[in-house]
């Protein structure tokens, strides 16, 4: 596999897995991967990217499947607007604006709203370059934060809250990769941490916190022809039970697993178009607190050098 | 819990179907949220006991909840509950002030609306624009004072 071709799969890796909406946007945990990284040669880079995400149904807190009902229908979809910056050869900086739109139609009840949702920015750290060690991986750490920029269910304009664009919580995110490619071949191993900070709470005088969380992803991707990389993902996310006033909510903890395949064309130097799609797994003992959806993604990534 | 529920009903009068809640009862387990049967708790007040052993809890002056919901089950959207504020000795309680409070405790949040309460007279009020924005359990709040009379009550809706 070419190094260009390596990376183009890890591109877009990190913008299919950061995208997934595993919940509504009222409700969706931060994502501690970024957004990807630069290659050594890349001074900056821009992706654009839309992802369409209808829900299937969702688990309860006892784990248990239910399956959408007739009388609802719920669908999200996401412009991203991405950024990528070099500050030095290990060190870059991202940032990343969602606009979330999102339909409802629940019984006689249909509406439509959207907006900015909440954004992300942070750096990215690469303490041990491929190849830097002989048979040792790519080392990188990403530190982060996400920014309450949407619209909460406090501000929402609609009955069924479909103009909310965000959670509402300052979230710092952290997260350790490491990446290997091998001749047609890469591999890559990420874990994250999300931790919420406090903030008001709905009922006034009171304050909540939504749980600290832990993901994981584990992906790899093969060249099926120069400049063409598919690449398989499973991924899982949880997260605690929220508090109010320092208080634990039981049976208030969230995760699900979810994963799919991702397909990556170098177009250019310059340019490459991603796709891919995250599908959860819509069976009992497979979620809990969540929507079930399947997210469909497409995005155009430039880089500039 | 059920023989209390059934000796104040008895005393007066609820239609089936009614939640009956008083302070000071020991709260139960939150109810499957798939659209099944209410399910209700209470403030217990003190926290030094209730029904199933110990010293029972005995708040000063407690007010006692009869609710219903409209549509019954719970739906997604708007909402209507018709709530009756008796004190224990069976005597409507008309004016009090009665707040709501809609939160969805696994998803943090509350609703996108806020209540509206209209006093109807004897001890009844009616709650509208109570809202559930998503498919979960929700959590209803009631408060009501009325002088020296006070009371909480905390229902659980399975929105399916």
């Amino acid at each position: 596999m070419s190094a260009r071709a390596g990376l183009a799969g890890l591109f877009a890796l990190a913008w299919l897995a950061a995208t997934p909406a595993h919940a509504g946007a009222c409700c969706l945990s931060s994502s501690a991967f970024g957004i990807g990284r630069l290659a050594l040669w890349e001074q900056f880079a821009i992706i654009v990217g839309t992802s369409a995400s209808p829900v299937a149904g969702r688990w309860d807190e006892r784990r248990a499947w239910h399956d959408g009902s007739t009388d609802y229908a719920e669908t999200e979809w996401r412009a991203q607007l991405s950024a990528l910056v070099a500050l030095h050869e290990r060190v870059q900086v991202y940032g990343r604006a969602p606009f979330v739109f999102t339909q409802k139609v629940a019984g006689e009840l249909s509406e439509s709203g959207g907006g900015l949702g909440d954004s992300q920015v942070g750096v990215r750290l690469e303490p041990l370059a491929q190849g830097q060690v002989p048979y040792v991986p790519e080392v990188s750490i990403s530190l982060g934060a996400t920014l309450p920029s949407g619209r909460t269910v406090a501000g929402a304009r609609t009955p069924l809250a479909s103009d909310v664009t965000g959670r509402g919580a300052w979230v710092l995110l952290a997260a350790l990769t490491f990446e290997v490619a091998q001749d047609d071949w890469f591999a890559q191993l990420a874990g994250g941490l999300t931790y919420p900070l406090a903030m008001a709470g709905v009922e006034p005088g009171t304050t909540q916190q939504f749980g600290t969380g832990l993901q994981a992803s584990l992906a790899g991707g093969y060249e099926l022809r120069k400049g063409l990389v598919a690449s398989l993902v499973a991924r899982v996310a949880w997260e605690d039970n929220v508090k109010v006033d320092g208080v634990s909510l039981p049976k208030t903890a969230a995760f699900d697993f979810g994963g799919g395949p991702n397909l990556a064309w170098e177009l250019s130097d310059h340019l490459t178009l991603q796709a891919g799609a995250d599908f959860n797994i819509f069976r009992g003992g497979f979620g809990a607190n969540r929507q079930g959806r399947t997210t469909v993604n497409l995005g155009c990534r430039y880089a500039y050098f | 819990m059920l023989r209390l529920a059934l000796r104040w009903m008895l005393v007066m009068g609820l239609a089936a179907g009614t939640a009956l809640v008083a302070c000071g009862v020991e709260p139960e387990e939150a109810p499957p949220p798939d659209g099944g049967p209410m399910n209700t708790t209470a403030d217990a007040g003190p926290a030094d006991g209730g029904l199933d052993g110990g010293t029972p809890a005995v708040p000063t002056n407690p007010l006692v909840f009869a609710v219903t919901i409209v549509p019954d089950p719970a739906r997604l959207g708007r909402n209507v509950l018709s709530v009756i504020i008796r004190g224990t000795n069976g005597v409507p309680v008309p004016n009090a002030n009665l707040s709501v409070g809609v939160f969805m405790p696994a998803m943090g949040h509350g609703s996108s609306e806020t209540p509206v309460v209209t006093v109807n007279g004897a001890g009844e009020y009616t709650v509208e624009h109570v809202t559930f924005t998503m498919q979960g359990t929700w959590r209803v709040t009631l408060t009501a004072t009325a002088g020296d009379l006070s009371g909480t009550t905390v229902l659980n809706y399975g929105v399916n």
